[in-house]
């Protein structure tokens, strides 16, 4: 091992050796630099494998071979192994990065750089405490003097900011140390800790403490003292900007860790408390960022302050190693490259609103960094972020500090939110000359590096997690090569994929038992049949393929999960893809904004209710699924927040705002995906939760009770809505609360004969839903509008669609023969028997109204007269048709049979329920009534088919009137086509009804969200971008929290 | 399947020349008594068959499209498989018809079979009107079912069942034992329910006359409108059959069915000739008010 004062010892000779070569060019002095950096990040390289692979044991270095305190030591243990080697990779990115800049500026811009490194490695490895602080003042000098490099008023004035706040700190700093040397007589840090405890005159010992770890607080840019912060993140020149967030805050955090075991718990509890709070406020600020630099900075110092809260509190709980390898490691790591990534990339791209940054979706070299940066920084999986997250939770869970948890997942999603809609620009927005790139190839080739480290680093986490359980890395692995595959054309790439389907069911399908089997069939065989519309493309369709198997394995994945850890995996796996998946929708932008928001704060929900069993498991890291049925005291808490989290993907009432737009702007084939198949994901979600948990009871509150209202409120408002939109696609998301709210109402009976009706259903939506998606989706290919009322009269242009719709909504509205009457039949006699007489009747007279709006989708569309812009029009692409009749092949062999499908629920249902239906030939027998659905197919076949032949004998030669032949009121119309009853269709309805659909939930989403982002505009007020104000608040900021900790005492 | 035997199929085309029969009797026999209101003479009881078949003897059958074709194939079998699914008079052998296909929910939503396929197929006519009288009907169904659903769950409820014979048993031994006493409350939100099933005023906007009739028949002429006028005999019979045995004791014998099921039609004629039209609006608020509650008051009273 290379002995580490030789950092200290290259950067610092390198640095001040370098000006003697620089007549000798840039060039030359440029390659000396780059080499003393490259051999620093050498020897952190070899002490980090050392530490990490091989049995390395922490070491410490006396200078001049004295012992403290008459030389300084240097340690090097795991932690400083990491975070040096940390710093100098990414001095050595940015480096390559700022390159240019530097270049033009000279030698000293070099000799700064390698100071500030310097300074940086001081501060990871000094024990000392006064050479803390001058480390500290290396780091800072140097930084202010590279930011006076970018000769601008805007990063002059920031600069100069910096320097008074460091300033102050700097004095506070001298001073704590100045008062902890008086009492311990010592400078040397773990001398200092073992006197701490014996010292007697505590007043100066607390004081000194507190003016150490307050200097270091403002160091750390911690609300409200970090206006100048801000400032200097938005104004410097990015480069330097994204090392300063990332290898300067890391410096500063270590420099703090390292003082932590000195303090005492309050001092540790205030740490906390002001990392936490700075965390979730400058979230919050953040939201009404619309500088792109600026959210940046505001997300810099709210992970700052989320590192130092977990560190302070793993120091007050005494869980400091762990906290600190599970959470606080990943955690850095995650900020430290994605930020740096980021700001670099804000960078390149020269626009100061992030409205503007629709121009880099043509440019996948940035783009691709920037989509992976984005999803990193918020903490998904599998990220280091979502690591250090999910651990966080665990602990906290465990020592049941739940208020924490709420805060750092709100946080978080708020944080989300802003970075998400910034994605959203980047992904939809619309191109704008303004924006320049700089494609410098270093400044690229920095992002490039940093993009892939990351991702190196989140592969190794998810493995040695074991996210996956590796039976699932078919459907994935296919995902991912077909993202190396883009110049395939759509045909071939769906498939690859069909077969990845194909080959993953035969293989693992006949293993399984229950209802894995029975959803994994769903889910496979739908999405088996549904790519093949999808295939219709004549394109590439690049992206999609691999999002979609990515979705679609993240599903088989969540259904075999063992433990929570791989079922949140799969789950926020999902919410990831199809989010993308949305978004690929032409105007998708604000869609799959709301959608991902509110997924991912049903998935925050799903987290937390973990943490809260952690509280009684403690496990580590992974927590078996079937142990959440052990749960007792926090059993009810537990379970509605999970549920929470379900219904959100279910769109249940209240939380399905989200439904109608994302259905609507997704591309058309996806939308039968998500409705068919993604929205069974909450469903299996209840399966296992109620399945596990069964349904606790809050006192005297039956949440099953509270539930089944859930379930039959979203079915009438799903039902209601549904009726008065204009768009087919809408109509049909909203169509799908309302089924899918059946569903939730007939598991929440906790019957037998309710889980088969819920089962039944889930079948039955699958198959209607994606008849009726694909043919509208046929119908808007050729037509070009989604609008019913533009259309009309296409049942000649179309029959096979019109077929199709037919059988959908005859399936989807419940009229026998068809499957959909089953759904129904089961449904009212599991609720009739469970005596709950009410919900039936709601559940009645929303299935009745669906009939308004069934009649609507094909009437307006099919029926009516035809417009003459659409006289041209062709049947749909065969694509689209063949799983539509497929899917009817299934429903007519289900309607004539009931027995098949009912015998495969069963199988599922009765271990569980015991026997609910039993059977004579081919009637089904509940508690209550009967039904024959084989006889009722032949009834219906045979009068249909007996009153049509009577009526061909009778009217054998028909004569065929042309569209516009009709005749009213004795008079012929002139412009026929104008006729077409479609626009407003129940305008009456509405009169009498409409004030039920009065969009209150939206209403107050809305003002949540307004809420929001007005408390955070009054907030970010404090930052006045006066430097004398910054200066007041640090000073007031230190004397309110002296007298709250230190003061009173 | 040992019921579905030649033997019931025999059995079943008699009961459906009966009802079929009686349908269009007890038109014509309306027709009259309406007119004798009015101080009119009216058609004779047998113009229905008159109108039967001079419909069925046209020479031109005027089509807009395959859709349109078979909208009066839905509607007639909508209304020959609802009387086919419902037992008619409870004890005899041959009037059970195919009841053994399924229950009271069975049905229910059987009702809907034909009323789709014949807006399907009204609509593809293009005539405007069509489509209105539909969009008309249907949000009235969607309201008048709602105390109906009400009502014969709390006589599920009630029974524990929702096979139509077992409630009909339920109800042998005499007029006490009729659901139209026992449950009254459900009886009522029930028959109300029924008026706005009937299509007579104040309920009937969406068949409407105006300057021209509204409604699906608008476009239907020749046999098509044959296969309609002959669906009204089956289908309204078929209700009137079904409400008699939820709620009135149901019928031992041909004779007994014939007069309470011609009560019951009376009830709606003669609320039909007092009252003026309703809005859709209207009809639409009132049968969420009161019949509404009084339904939920029926299931409320099990519920507990």
């Amino acid at each position: 091992m290379v002995n580490p004062i030789y950092i200290v010892a290259i950067l610092l000779g390198v640095g001040f050796l370098l000006p003697s070569f620089s007549k000798g060019g840039t060039k030359l002095t440029g390659a000396i630099f780059f080499a003393a950096l490259i051999s620093v990040c050498a020897i952190s390289y070899q002490w980090l494998t050392g530490f990490l692979i091989g049995d390395q044991v922490s070491v410490m270095i006396f200078t001049a071979g004295f012992k403290p305190p008459i030389s300084i030591n240097l340690q090097m243990g795991m932690f400083e192994a990491i975070f040096t080697g940390s710093i100098n990779f990414m001095a050595l990115f940015g480096a390559i990065y700022m390159f240019r800049q530097m270049a033009e500026t000279g030698t000293r811009s070099f000799v700064l750089f390698l100071l500030m490194v310097l300074g940086l490695n001081g501060l990871v490895m000094t024990r000392d405490i006064f050479n803390l602080f001058v480390f500290l003042e290396i780091t800072s000098i140097a930084t202010y003097s590279l930011i006076g490099m970018d000769l601008k008023l805007k990063s002059l004035s920031a600069g100069f900011k910096y320097m008074i706040a460091g300033g102050i700190a700097s004095v506070f700093l001298l001073l704590g140390i100045i008062m902890l040397y008086s009492v311990t007589g010592t400078l040397n840090i773990d001398e200092m800790v073992k006197i701490i405890p014996a010292v007697a005159n505590i007043k100066i010992l607390t004081i000194g403490l507190f003016l150490v770890l307050f200097s270091l607080i403002i160091e750390m840019k911690q609300f409200p003292s970090n206006g100048w912060a801000i400032d200097a993140y938005e104004g410097v020149a990015p480069g330097l900007t994204g090392l300063v967030a990332a290898i300067g805050t890391g410096g500063v955090f270590f420099a703090i860790y390292k003082t932590f075991p000195m303090m005492n718990k309050d001092l540790l509890s205030m740490t906390a408390v002001i990392g936490m709070l700075t965390f979730f406020v400058s979230n919050l600020m953040g939201l009404k960022q619309k500088n792109p630099r600026r959210i940046l900075g505001y997300s810099s110092v709210a992970q700052m302050g989320l590192i130092l809260s977990v560190g302070a509190w793993g120091y007050r709980t005494g869980a400091a190693d762990e906290i600190f390898m599970l959470v606080l490691i990943p955690l850095f790591i995650n900020h430290f490259f994605a930020k740096a990534g980021l700001f670099w990339i804000a960078g390149i791209v020269k626009s100061e609103k992030y409205k503007n940054w629709g121009m880099i979706k043509n440019n996948k070299i940035i783009l691709i960094p920037f989509i992976i940066l984005v999803l990193a920084l918020i903490g998904l999986p599998p990220f280091p972020g979502f690591w250090g997250k999910w651990n966080l939770v665990l602990f906290w869970g465990a020592t049941k500090n739940f208020t924490w948890i709420w805060f750092l997942l709100a946080g978080s999603l708020i944080e989300a939110v802003y970075m998400l809609r910034w994605l959203g620009y980047a992904l939809k927005g619309e191109d704008t000359e303004e924006v320049k790139f700089d494609m410098t190839v270093s400044k690229n080739l920095a992002v490039f590096l940093v993009t892939s480290l990351l991702l190196t680093i989140a592969v190794y986490y998810s493995w040695t997690n074991e996210a996956i359980a590796p039976i699932y890395y078919l459907p994935f692995t296919v995902g991912l090569a077909l993202f190396y595959l883009p110049f395939l054309p759509a045909k071939i790439k769906g498939f690859i994929s069909m077969s990845g389907i194909a080959v993953y069911a035969y293989y693992f399908l006949p293993d399984q038992a229950g209802f894995n089997l029975f959803f994994n069939t769903i889910f496979l065989g739908g999405s088996f049949f549904l790519i093949i519309a999808t295939m219709h493309s004549k394109g590439k369709r690049v992206g999609f393929f691999p999002l979609l198997m990515l979705m679609i394995g993240s599903l088989v994945a969540m259904v075999e999960a063992k433990n929570t850890l791989q079922f949140f995996f799969a789950w926020e796996i999902m919410t990831v893809s199809s989010y993308f998946l949305i978004m690929r929708g032409k105007k998708a932008q604000k869609a799959a904004l709301r959608y991902v928001i509110f997924s991912l704060g049903g998935a925050f929900l799903i987290l937390i209710g973990f943490g809260y069993a952690f509280s009684e498991m403690h496990h580590k890291i992974v927590l078996p699924i079937s142990l959440l049925g052990a749960i007792e005291e926090n059993k009810s808490i537990v379970f509605i927040l999970i549920s929470i989290g379900f219904l959100v993907k279910i769109a249940g009432i209240g939380l399905h705002t989200w439904i109608g737009s994302a259905y609507k702007k997704a591309e058309d084939d996806t939308t039968a995906f998500l409705s068919s198949i993604l929205s069974k994901a909450g469903i299996f979600g209840f399966v296992i939760l109620i399945l596990i948990m069964g349904i606790p009871k809050i006192g005297k509150i039956d949440i099953a009770y509270v539930l089944g209202w859930i379930g039959a409120i979203t079915a009438i408002s799903g039902t209601m809505i549904a009726i008065f939109q204009e768009d087919a696609k809408k109509l049909l998301a909203y169509s799908s609360m309302g089924q899918v709210g059946y569903i939730i109402l007939a598991m929440a009976t906790m019957s037998g004969l309710g889980w088969t009706a819920g089962m039944y259903q889930v079948v039955n939506h699958m198959l209607i839903k994606g008849i009726l998606f694909l043919a509208i989706a046929g119908v808007i290919y050729r037509t070009g509008t989604s609008k019913m009322y533009k259309m009309g009269g296409l049942i000649k242009k179309m029959p096979l669609s019109y077929t199709a719709v037919m059988f959908g909504i005859i399936a989807i509205s419940g009229v026998p023969p068809l499957t959909g009457f089953g759904a129904k039949w089961l449904l009212y006699e599991a609720l009739i028997e469970k005596g709950w007489y009410l919900q039936t009747g709601v559940a009645f007279f929303a299935s009745t109204v669906a009939f308004l709006y069934c009649f609507r989708l094909i009437h307006t569309i099919f029926l009516g007269q035809a417009k003459t812009e659409f006289k041209d029009v062709k049947e749909a692409p065969v694509w689209f048709i063949i799983p539509q009749y497929i899917f009817i092949i299934i429903i007519m062999a289900f309607s004539m049979k009931p027995k098949l499908l009912l015998d495969m629920i069963t199988f599922a249902v009765k271990p569980i329920f015991g026997e609910s239906l039993s059977w004579v030939g081919d009637t089904a027998f509940s508690s209550l009534g009967y039904w024959n659905g084989f006889v009722v197919m032949n009834i219906v076949m045979v009068l249909f088919i007996g009153l049509t032949v009577l009526l061909l004998i009778k009217a054998p030669k028909v004569q065929k009137v042309k569209q516009f032949n009709i005749v009213f009121a004795g008079e012929r119309p002139e412009t026929p086509e104008l006729t077409h009853f479609a626009y407003q269709f129940y305008k009456p309805y509405y009169r009498a009804l409409g004030f039920l659909v009065n969009p209150r939930v939206k209403t107050f989403w809305k003002n949540v969200s307004n809420s929001a982002h007005t408390i955070g505009d009054s907030l970010r007020k404090i930052y006045t971008g006066n430097g004398q104000t910054y200066a007041f608040w640090i000073l007031m900021y230190g004397l309110i929290l002296f007298f709250i900790t230190v003061g009173v005492k | 399947m040992e019921n579905f035997t030649i033997q019931r199929i025999i059995y079943a085309i008699l009961s459906l020349l009966l009802i079929f029969n009686y349908g269009m009797v007890l038109r014509g026999l309306v027709m009259k008594i309406v007119a004798r209101a009015h101080g009119r003479f009216g058609p004779p009881v047998w113009q229905p068959y008159i109108n039967l078949v001079k419909v069925f003897s046209m020479r031109t059958a005027i089509s807009h499209g395959i859709m349109f074709y078979l909208g009066p194939v839905f509607r007639l079998v909508g209304g020959v498989g609802l009387y086919l699914f419902i037992p008619a008079v409870f004890g005899s052998v041959w009037l059970q018809n195919f009841s053994f296909s399924g229950d009271l929910l069975l049905v229910v939503y059987f009702i809907f079979f034909g009323q789709l396929g014949m807006a399907l197929g009204a609509a593809e006519s293009g005539h405007p009107y069509s489509p209105m009288g539909i969009m008309r009907g249907l949000a009235q169904v969607t309201v008048s079912e709602v105390p109906f659903a009400l009502a014969i769950i709390a006589l599920a409820a009630q029974y524990q069942t929702l096979s139509i014979t077992e409630i009909v048993a339920a109800q042998q031994g005499g007029f006490m034992n009729w659901t139209m006493i026992t449950n009254p409350v459900a009886t009522i939100a029930g028959m109300l329910a029924f008026l706005g099933m009937m299509m007579h005023s104040p309920f009937d906007l969406h068949i409407a006359p105006q300057e021209i009739p509204i409604g699906p028949p608008t476009e239907f002429q020749s046999t098509f409108l044959g296969y309609m006028q002959a669906n009204r005999a089956f289908f309204a019979s078929a209700k009137l059959v079904l409400f008699m045995n939820l709620f009135f004791g149901g019928a031992t014998s041909i004779p007994e069915m014939v007069i309470k099921t011609f009560l019951l039609y009376m009830t709606t004629v003669l609320m039909g000739v007092v009252n003026p039209r309703f809005t859709l609006e209207n009809s639409v608020r009132y049968f969420l008010k009161i019949p509404t509650i009084i339904g939920i008051i029926a299931v409320l009273m099990y519920s507990f």
